[in-house]
């Protein structure tokens, strides 16, 4: 019997005032045989990316115009006021703020004010994007679903699955929840049964229709793969 | 009048030395010249010369037919192919096939040793170059030729990760070439991704992609474990 999740309640595991936190945490105390897709890992890194981004490009744009500042007493005072104002603006991110600041406070001790600051701050926002992995499994004890799709038989499956979902006239809402579906399909042969647990409704009922299509078709076996939609 | 300068324009820009990255990774006897003598392959400096002194125009050429290679997204799974296919597409270029052959065969007849020194020296030297990239588009920000900061960030951290794949690739403890082998194909992929971004043929969300199916650790001098919770609030509610 094997366990696994969708892309919210993974980011609901890692991010403790995400709604779905509890309800993620619970189901992880509850539940054991955690597999995920990596088509799931991937979007959730890519979701927590994107965030990092957009608040650096803030950080970025503001901060280049007070870097140009000669004065190395009057830039520092500038810096430190935007910092808290942004602070200020965005509570949640106080502490987030505070880090950045730290370091880039300790980057410009070090070499002072320049084009390598700019860089700095991008390569923190990189190894920040970094963590997803690493913080989610002091959360949950979980091994990754291969999406090894080079063997011929694989490819011919997944061939056979892509042309179910067309004859059903299964359409996932985006290429992620596809892939997702197929990654699972793929590996259903090696980790089953298998129950996955989505906050997402139509997810959830897409899923099912395709399974039961598959099922009909005698391309998969019934009683492998179950979905269970979870309410926060 | 003055028109605001974007990552494409630079990248455009420094198409030569871009080219000379995915050289560096693809064909690493580019960046082994100095090793060649030592070796006494001297001979071969020729071959090595055509690929990397070939005018502006080819060079362009070549990553656009590699680029072509990578426009589609695609699983880490599927990179150890890469280098095949990139051969396949290069084997069209009449002009430069053959060059592009030929040191491919010195490299692989070389011995152990040899293809280490050569291997080691390339990725050296590439590292250094990706990083002059690095500094260039950071100078570009700074005098405020460029303004699509979101843009800037992709490809910056796209150069990041490069150069970090590079320098993992000459941990001692990563000296089997099976090993090496796919993560100088991820790195000249991602490199060659970029080309693909400047070409338009790809976003930077996808770039974002590319990035988000690697799992590379943080740097410990950048960022503590018990700093995770911290970076996590960014997400939000």
């Amino acid at each position: 019997m094997f366990n696994s999740m969708d892309t919210n309640l993974v980011i609901g595991l890692v991010n403790e005032v995400d709604r779905l936190h509890e309800k993620a945490v619970s189901l992880v105390r509850e539940k054991s045989n955690w597999i995920l897709p990596s088509t799931v890992i991937r979007e959730t890194k890519e979701t927590f990316r994107k965030k990092i981004n957009m608040v650096y490009e803030r950080i970025i744009k503001d901060v280049r115009e007070i870097l140009m500042i000669e004065n190395d007493i009057e830039r520092i005072e500038k810096l430190i006021t935007l910092f808290k104002r942004m602070s200020a603006e965005d509570p949640g991110l106080k502490n987030f703020y505070e880090l950045v600041w730290k370091r880039l406070n300790g980057y410009l001790s070090r070499y002072g004010a320049g084009p390598g600051a700019l860089l700095f701050l991008s390569e923190l926002a990189e190894n920040m994007s970094r963590i997803v992995e690493p913080h989610l499994m002091t959360h949950i004890n979980y091994e990754i679903m291969s999406a090894d799709i080079l063997s011929s038989e694989k490819t011919n499956f997944l061939r056979l699955v892509e042309e179910t979902l067309k004859v059903s006239k299964v359409r996932f809402k985006d290429t992620n929840d596809k892939d997702i579906f197929l990654e699972i399909m793929m590996n259903i042969d090696r980790y089953n049964p298998l129950t996955f647990y989505t906050d997402d409704g139509e997810f959830s009922r897409k899923s099912k229709r395709a399974y039961s299509a598959l099922v009909k078709r005698g391309i998969a076996n019934e009683g492998l793969f179950n979905i269970e939609k979870v309410d926060c | 009048m003055e028109t605001t300068l974007t990552v494409r324009h630079v990248l455009e820009d420094k198409a030569s030395e871009l080219y000379t990255c995915c050289m560096g990774i693809y064909r690493p006897v580019t960046q082994g010249k100095i090793v060649l003598s030592k070796i006494r392959k001297d001979r071969y400096r020729i071959d090595v010369r055509k690929v990397l002194e070939i005018d502006l125009k080819m060079k362009i050429q070549i990553l656009d037919i590699l680029s072509d290679v990578v426009t589609k997204n695609r699983d880490i799974s599927e990179l150890p192919q890469l280098m095949d296919e990139l051969d396949k597409a290069i084997s069209k270029l009449e002009k430069m096939k053959d060059t592009f052959r030929k040191i491919d065969n010195l490299f692989k007849r070389l011995n152990e040793s040899e293809r280490e020194k050569i291997f080691k020296t390339a990725i050296f030297v590439t590292r250094r170059n990706v990083e002059s990239l690095r500094d260039f588009l950071g100078w570009m920000l700074w005098e405020g030729e460029l303004d699509d900061v979101r843009d800037f960030l992709v490809v910056d951290q796209v150069l990041v990760t490069v150069r970090d794949i590079l320098s993992h690739t000459l941990l001692k403890d990563v000296r089997s070439w099976e090993k090496r082998a796919l993560m100088l194909a991820v790195a000249l992929w991602l490199l060659l991704r970029l080309w693909a971004y400047k070409r338009r043929k790809i976003s930077p969300d996808d770039l974002e992609r590319d990035l988000s199916a690697l799992s590379l650790l943080p740097d410990e001098s950048l960022l503590k474990r018990e700093e995770y919770r911290t970076v996590m609030s960014v997400m939000g509610r």
